[in-house]
């Protein structure tokens, strides 16, 4: 396996490791940062939401860990589910949003911004609406290909498309204006 | 700003949290999460799933399969056809081969016929032959005569239960030969029957097995089995069935046929029982020599109905009929009846002027110097063939008293049917009414047990003559004269409280004098008024000596104490106690 987080030559199945709870500690501590940190450098860089997206990542790969075959990494299994998790967050999120939006007045803009900094693309980025957001970094972070960006988010290949285009613009636009000025 | 400055910008975002480690005490309540859904949820592998499921599908296939065999099945046979049918005219023979190596027979002093209880009164005995164990237990194998034209035969086994105390099991032979024993029932007998089959094999079974009773056609039938095997019995016709399933549905009636054991079994087992003579045949031809040196032929039996006395050795003290009366009872239908004695040693069997007497009357007196047994096997104690004037066996009677004998002989020639013999009752059971003991009492008069209801009576058993020099090597012998003074010691003081007796061998028995008696009772110190010795009658000896098997040395044969309560029940039989327990028990009752 790679990623130094294989289940063991041993241990073929997720099934099969949680039944030694040492062997399964073991994958468990390897494991967990990495999709931690998959997750943080997804969600905005809230620790606190990372850690409830990976919480409930690992609790429905432990539910259904029947259906790892061990034929892949296992930490590709965990992101993917992860993935979905986001993606399920920034759902509930913009419909929220939408409620919100309709009593707040637009953001003003906002000051200090670094050219390049992680800081300001994650400024950038929180300021997309969460389906340009989730289609940007699908696209730019997770190097998807636009017909797994569709299924995340549950539109047509053409419709992801055409999100794309409307999220780029918007960053160029949200990011433009923060290194104008 | 193209796809590499989004690629490059959105990377800072990993970029950012390379180092970062999600808390620890996070990590460890996630963990113990996990755990808690490990525990709660054990999941079954996807190759369990795949099992069961494969499983499930056999299932449904077999229900399916089930369910079209209903379907369509064939309905069993409702029509009988009789290919054949065998009518036993004669007992069927019949053998048990036994498995228990070479056996010693042994002929105890005592005998009786086998006993069904359940049909005593409607069967008779034709023929009986036991082996004992000399260990307390014996087989008998029987041959009942019942309706005709059936005849059924059983394998009593009789085992004791402590001294005195038999317990008799019986199984069934059913007509053709099977014996109708329990599954896994313990009995090292092994049955063989050779059947023929319709293409004329002989189907043969080292060990039947009963199975359930059954309707084949209409019939009833029982079910037996061997191995793989399956057969039916017919109850009322005592054939074979098979029943077989296919296009044309037919129940077969086979032809049952029964025989003697391979003769490869008889030498791998010693034969333990077989059956030669068939009532209603003639028997197979022997050549006999008489004491005079001439040859008899069986042949001679027919022209004229002949009774024939066989006897090997009278198993005293039963009463045993003498050739003497054997001839007396033979020339009363001189004419009508003619007479054979048959021996297997002449030199213990006959004395010398009955043997004088037999030839005054005509009777052949032939010596079996074993040419002529194992082809006829007939009982060697005192037994009586009956032959018709064509030669043919029309009945084998144990010869036991000179009075059933001579009925025996009137109805034959008579033409009418035979005499029941007597019941035998000799077995004591605890608990159950004790027979009387009756007889000649040293001092003169006669004993009764029963003349004073209401008072126990111990009487002890003995199978040596007690009086006179005791060999110490004797161990029976030693310990019926002990068992004599024992009683002796306490008959005073149980006087009037219980009635004291022994009866021992010798006492007359056959007429004996009470020889010695007096003289030891003067030692012992105790008089006939305290302790009564009995020389019983045929019937008393009858029920209180059988358990006394024999007059031997062995420890085996000591002498037993048989207690009657007040109420006439057996209380116990046993070894006689000490005297201080003796007079416990006695007063006790």
């Amino acid at each position: 396996m790679n990623g130094g987080v294989a289940l063991g030559a041993e241990r073929t199945t997720l099934a099969e490791l949680v039944r030694d709870e040492a062997a399964f500690r073991t994958w468990y501590d390897r494991a967990l940062p990495r999709v931690f940190r998959f997750l943080l450098a997804r969600c905005g860089g809230d620790p606190t939401l990372a850690e409830e997206l990976t919480q409930q990542t690992f609790l429905e790969a432990i539910r259904h860990r029947d259906q790892f075959e061990g034929r892949s990494d296992v930490v590709t299994w965990l992101c993917a589910i992860g993935r979905r998790k986001l993606a399920d967050h920034h759902r509930r999120r913009q419909r929220e949003e939408r409620r919100v939006r309709q009593l707040e007045v637009a953001p003003g803009p906002e000051a200090a911004w670094h050219l390049e900094d992680a800081a300001e693309v994650r400024a950038v980025l929180d300021s997309l609406p969460p389906d340009q957001r989730l289609a940007l970094i699908y696209r730019y972070l997770d190097q998807l290909p636009v017909a797994d960006i569709a299924r995340l988010l549950g539109r047509s290949e053409s419709a992801a498309q055409s999100l794309l285009a409307r999220a780029r613009d918007t960053f160029r636009a949200a990011y433009g204006g923060r290194t104008d000025a | 700003m193209r796809d590499s400055d989004f690629t490059r910008l959105l990377g800072l975002l990993e970029a950012e949290v390379r180092d970062v480690e999600p808390e620890t005490a996070f990590a460890d309540e996630l963990f113990v999460r996990l755990q808690e859904e490990v525990a709660r949820s054990p999941r079954l592998s996807r190759q369990m799933v795949l099992l069961i499921a494969a499983l499930l599908l056999v299932v449904l296939i077999g229900v399916t399969i089930a369910i079209g065999a209903f379907l369509l099945r064939t309905d069993p046979a409702t029509e009988l056809v009789r290919r054949s049918q065998a009518v036993h005219s004669s007992p069927p023979p019949f053998s048990v081969v036994t498995t228990s190596g070479p056996i010693e027979w042994e002929v105890p002093g005592w005998y009786t016929a086998c006993s069904d209880p359940a049909a005593e009164e409607e069967w008779r005995s034709l023929r009986w032959r036991y082996e004992y164990d000399g260990a307390g237990s014996f087989q008998q194998a029987c041959i009942y005569g019942g309706p005709p034209p059936g005849y059924v035969g059983g394998l009593e086994v009789v085992t004791q239960e402590g001294h005195g105390v038999w317990n008799a099991a019986f199984w069934e032979l059913l007509p053709g030969g099977f014996l109708n024993r329990p599954p896994g029932a313990p009995l090292a007998t092994l049955l063989w029957l050779n059947w023929l089959d319709p293409q004329g094999a002989t189907i043969s079974c080292e060990e039947w097995q009963l199975g359930d009773a059954a309707e084949i056609a209409g019939r009833d039938a029982q079910a037996v089995s061997c191995g793989n095997e399956r057969f039916w019995i017919d109850r009322d016709s005592g054939m074979l069935l098979r029943r077989d399933r296919g296009d044309e549905v037919v129940a077969e009636v086979l032809e049952l046929k029964v025989g003697v054991p391979p003769d490869d079994a008889i030498t791998l087992y010693p034969a333990g029982f077989s059956t030669q003579l068939v009532i209603g045949q003639a028997p197979a031809q022997v050549q006999l020599n008489e004491l005079d040196g001439s040859t008899w032929s069986s042949s001679a039996l027919a022209g004229l109905k002949t009774a024939v006395l066989v006897q090997w050795a009278c198993p005293e003290p039963e009463p045993c009929i003498t050739l003497g009366e054997f001839s007396s009872a033979v020339a009363a239908h001189h004419g009508e009846l003619g007479g054979v004695a048959i021996s297997l040693d002449q030199a213990t069997t006959f004395s010398a002027s009955d043997i004088e007497a037999a030839r005054a009357a005509g009777i052949p007196v032939l010596v079996d110097d074993s040419s002529g047994w194992p082809r006829w096997e007939y009982p060697i104690l005192s037994g009586l063939m009956l032959f018709d004037a064509d030669g043919r066996l029309a009945e084998l009677l144990e010869a036991r008293t000179v009075a059933s004998m001579a009925a025996a002989l009137e109805a034959f020639v008579a033409g009418t049917p035979l005499p029941e013999l007597p019941p035998w009752d000799g077995y004591f059971t605890v608990g159950q009414p004790a027979p009387a003991l009756t007889g000649e009492r040293l001092g003169g008069g006669v004993f009764d047990s029963s003349a004073a209801p209401g008072i126990p009576v111990a009487i002890l058993v003995t199978p040596r003559y007690v009086p006179g020099a005791v060999d110490a090597a004797c161990p029976s012998a030693v310990a019926a004269q002990e068992a004599v003074a024992t009683l002796a010691s306490v008959a005073p003081e149980l006087a009037g409280s219980a009635i004291i007796g022994v009866i021992a061998w010798g006492n007359g028995f056959s007429g004996e004098p009470f020889d010695g008696w007096d003289g030891l009772l003067d030692e012992l110190g105790v008089s006939t008024d305290n302790l009564a010795v009995v020389a019983p009658d045929e019937q008393a000896f009858s029920s209180w000596y059988p358990f006394v098997m024999r007059e031997d040395c062995s420890s085996e044969t000591r002498s037993t104490l048989a207690v009657v309560d007040r109420a006439g029940l057996v209380h116990s039989i046993g070894p006689p106690p000490d005297a201080a327990d003796m007079v416990d028990l006695l007063s006790g009752l």
